[in-house]
């Protein structure tokens, strides 16, 4: 197996939700990001998927963006925070990975009442799809990340490799 | 709690500031099982792939930081993970989870955390989060960095 496709299926999503509380509401959006051999995320949404990877999918961000990146949005304490979270494995082998979800970075269930931390097994070559929904909110300024690792490998030469890789992707822009 | 890498101490309890830009990303961090950042006489930075210990043993965790091109004013959020769940890393007795560190631009900060290893024997899958920008407020930028996945043999 190729050494990047151990570098690409392990993964990190950040994604920052600034929660000023302007009365905004959640709008529908879809952006892609892709994960390349070297660890960055393309500036280009929907474009240059890493046929040999790992790619993340949000649907719904909100409405008021206080960055250029759009990494800050504005919601309500009521309407919470809802994502959806698109993950599609190209390999040609199926993998689990750990989602998680870390709301001023202490973990959180991604939904109410789900596990800490949600297992996704996702098929080769295929894709699976989350919401994480969080909700209760305090007016301020939240950070809200997701967090997605491949889980380890019961092949002895493939945990190696894996742990030698850096744990996950340093970047997200959205 | 923010803790200074200086000396260890808490220095600030809370940080609000205005929006922040970053320049670039400087920021750099390693997890070691000693002081040592580098491989004596060299360059080359060791990774830290294994670690054992007995049941409700504390093993050290070295965290060290670069913080070139951040900010002072914000702050790093370190998080660990334990078989993929968040765990306290502790400061002699006190646990922090997360634990915030104070940022320094421009030059490598080190610190000394302990993780608690469980009560149950078994082997575990042990890994750090961190995010460089805790607090800054629309920012167009995110730093974050992990350790590598470490092995930890409980007996």
């Amino acid at each position: 197996m190729k050494k990047s496709g151990f570098v690409v299926l392990l993964g990190l999503l950040l994604l920052m939700l600034g929660a000023w509380v302007w009365g905004k509401t959640a709008v529908s959006s879809y952006q892609t990001v892709t994960i390349t051999e070297t660890e960055t995320i393309s500036d280009t949404y929907l474009s240059d998927i890493d046929p040999d990877g790992l790619v993340f999918a949000f649907g719904d961000h909100y409405r008021g963006q206080y960055s250029a990146l759009g990494s800050t949005f504005s919601t309500t304490p009521l309407a919470g925070v809802t994502v959806q979270l698109t993950v599609l494995n190209e390999e040609a082998v199926p993998h689990r990975f750990a989602l998680s979800c870390l709301l001023d970075h202490v973990q959180i269930p991604c939904q109410p009442d789900a596990p800490t931390p949600e297992w996704l097994g996702i098929a080769a070559n295929g894709q699976q799809a989350a919401t994480l929904q969080v909700g209760n909110l305090a007016p301020g300024v939240h950070d809200f990340d997701v967090l997605l690792v491949r889980e380890v490998s019961a092949d002895p030469a493939e945990d190696s490799l894996e742990r030698e890789m850096p744990l996950f992707c340093t970047t997200l822009q959205r | 709690m923010i803790v200074d890498g200086d000396n260890h101490v808490p220095i600030v309890t809370t940080i609000t500031g205005e929006p922040t830009h970053f320049g670039g990303n400087g920021f750099q961090f390693y997890a070691t099982p000693g002081e040592q950042l580098y491989i004596p006489d060299t360059t080359l930075i060791p990774l830290w792939l294994e670690a054992e210990g007995n049941v409700g043993e504390i093993l050290d965790v070295y965290l060290h930081f670069a913080g070139a091109g951040l900010s002072d004013r914000d702050a790093i959020a370190v998080m660990a993970f334990l078989n993929d769940g968040q765990v306290p890393l502790y400061q002699g007795s006190d646990p922090y989870l997360p634990l915030y560190v104070k940022q320094r631009m421009g030059r490598w900060q080190t610190i000394l955390t302990q993780l608690r290893l469980p009560d149950e024997p078994g082997v575990y899958d042990f890994y750090i989060l961190v995010r460089a920008d805790a607090f800054a407020l629309q920012q167009n930028f995110m730093a974050t960095e992990t350790s590598s996945r470490i092995r930890v043999q409980v007996r």
